[in-house]
């Protein structure tokens, strides 16, 4: 039988914990709980203290502008997951009783440190576990589990699994590769996670999503957008043989936070202790890169390689920008790009959606032409993306 | 000004029009650098045409302005126009061979792809549109950059380490 999530506004009250709540995926989420009827009380950290770690908004000059969570139905609680006094008040009394925690709360940046990180991403999550169930675990007296817990994961923990055929998509059971300092520290989240799930009995859900795009984000594939508007030309590389072409994996926010509140519906013996991809139907990386030139009035050129010259010349490309990263970071400035958002251009990143599909989930962006022209326009109308001058005048 | 050296001139022009066009040219006119390209091509074609004939006396200039210019005409000159740069080193003319006319036309003619090939290469260095940098932003100085990200004062100060 397949599972369908209830229609909005006909949920019984249902309390949730959204961490990480000011963020991009966050703030879409609390925003979709709270249009469903939940009662949500979203956490993240106090303004001052959000802007010294997430600088990566800073990198480019665009609007500072994000999509409101003060709206009724939402109580916001600013707490640092990496320090336990301030997650206390969010488990204290009976409001806060919560039947789903979603955890979206880490720091995705590229250029932070791995001290940073894993004291962010790993430290943090065992302090909100250790709220949230106490050391004991979440089996209670009376049996009865504690909330849910859905937990953001990423498609990164993968790294770019030994597919036994190029064209067939790895699925959840991968084994993990992470290619970078964050998502070792999400592998090492996973990590803990089945810890506490088989010593514990906390009842986890794993997201694992693509690279997320949609409007207000500024980290991660707006500065794909960013650097073909401003750049204004893309060599489209098409590569020979063709049964080697690369996938460009990627989740459309809305879709995500739609499945991340299926999960949260969805049968226990369904989900629980399970991992899910979220990504939408792969596309080609050449498709990808063409459509976007179009939508962004950049020159394109098609320029057909061998794979073997791909590969070096991408090889290359990629080792110089970490080179560059590094020499930027001796001289105490980050770049524009950090190097492993260019590892697409080196790997193969091509993972399977059927599992939660399976469950009945349906995307609402499967494929990346609607979802990207849909947020391209909005970075257009809202000043994120450079219009010509005229235009804006 | 020769028929092999204006090639390299054309694709200067149309180099520096695209910059020029970029930065300033294209918000009063979208179409100035083919207006101004049809000009450049049509002034060169003119000149070139009466420099060959030997109405324009540029040889007999050239040769009194600079000494290591040897007198000849101007028809010589077009294939011989190397010998502006050459300061004094060897002058021996080439002997010009028949059926050297129509080559010449075959290039005059190909002047328009060279200043297009400039303005395409300045298309991808700097732009085209007024939002659009071009290639060179890449390697461009970053200024006023994001520090990195730190909880408390000297966080995130090591150097991020990363595995490809």
């Amino acid at each position: 039988m397949q599972y369908m999530s209830p229609m909005p506004g006909t949920e019984p009250n249902r309390r949730a914990l959204v961490t990480g709540a000011s963020g991009h995926t966050g703030s879409f989420l609390v925003n979709l709980l709270a249009d469903h009827g939940w009662h949500v009380t979203a956490t993240d950290l106090a303004q001052d203290r959000r802007s010294r770690v997430i600088t990566k908004e800073e990198i480019f000059d665009v609007p500072r502008e994000r999509l409101s969570i003060d709206r009724p139905g939402v109580e916001f609680i600013p707490a640092d997951l990496t320090d336990k006094e301030t997650i206390q008040p969010l488990f204290e009394g009976e409001q806060h009783g919560y039947c789903t925690v979603f955890h979206t709360a880490s720091l995705y940046d590229y250029f932070a440190p791995f001290e940073l990180l894993e004291r962010v991403n790993v430290g943090g999550l065992r302090n909100l576990l250790e709220a949230c169930y106490g050391r004991r675990g979440a089996r209670k007296n009376d049996g009865a589990e504690g909330p849910r817990f859905i937990h953001w994961s990423t498609c990164g923990v993968y790294g770019q699994p030994k597919y036994e055929r190029w064209d067939v998509p790895a699925d959840e059971t991968a084994p993990f590769n992470p290619p970078n300092d964050y998502s070792r520290t999400k592998m090492m989240q996973e990590r803990l996670l089945e810890q506490w799930h088989r010593e514990h009995g906390v009842p986890t859900v794993i997201i694992r999503p693509a690279p997320i795009y949609g409007p207000y984000q500024a980290y991660g594939m707006f500065h794909v957008y960013h650097l073909v508007r401003t750049v204004g030309s893309v060599p489209v590389v098409c590569l020979y043989p063709r049964s080697k072409r690369l996938r460009m994996p990627m989740v459309h926010v809305e879709d995500l936070v739609r499945a991340a509140e299926f999960l949260a519906d969805a049968p226990a013996e369904k989900v629980v202790g399970e991992a899910f991809n979220a990504i939408g139907d792969c596309g080609y990386q050449e498709d990808f890169m063409a459509y976007i030139a179009q939508l962004l009035g950049a020159d394109y050129s098609y320029i057909s390689v061998p794979w073997f010259v791909y590969v070096i010349l991408a090889r290359i490309t990629y080792r110089r920008a970490v080179g560059r990263m590094k020499g930027l970071a001796r001289k105490g400035k980050r770049p524009r790009y950090d190097a492993p958002m260019a590892e697409y251009i080196t790997h193969q990143y091509f993972f399977s959606n059927e599992k939660i599909k399976r469950l009945g989930f349906k995307y609402e962006y499967p494929d990346m032409f609607v979802g990207t022209k849909r947020t391209v326009d909005w970075y257009l109308d809202h000043g994120w993306l450079e219009k010509e001058k005229w235009e804006v005048a | 000004m020769g028929f092999v050296s204006t090639i390299a001139y054309m694709l200067v022009a149309g180099f520096v029009v695209q910059l020029w066009y970029r930065r300033s040219l294209r918000a009063r006119w979208k179409d100035a650098k083919f207006f101004i390209g049809n000009v450049i091509i049509a002034a060169t074609w003119i000149l070139q045409y009466l420099v060959y004939i030997d109405v324009l006396p540029l040889p007999a200039v050239l040769s009194a302005a600079f000494p290591w210019i040897p007198p000849q005409s101007g028809r010589t000159w077009m294939w011989n126009s190397w010998q502006f740069w050459q300061f004094g080193g060897g002058q021996a003319l080439l002997d010009i061979p028949a059926g050297m006319s129509q080559v010449a036309v075959m290039l005059a003619l190909s002047y328009p792809l060279w200043y297009f090939l400039g303005i395409w290469i300045g298309r991808c260095a700097f732009g085209n549109k007024s939002y659009q940098h071009g290639a060179l932003w890449l390697f461009s100085v970053e200024k006023g950059s994001a520090p990195a990200p730190r909880l408390e004062p000297g966080d995130g100060e090591g150097e991020p380490e990363h595995r490809p």
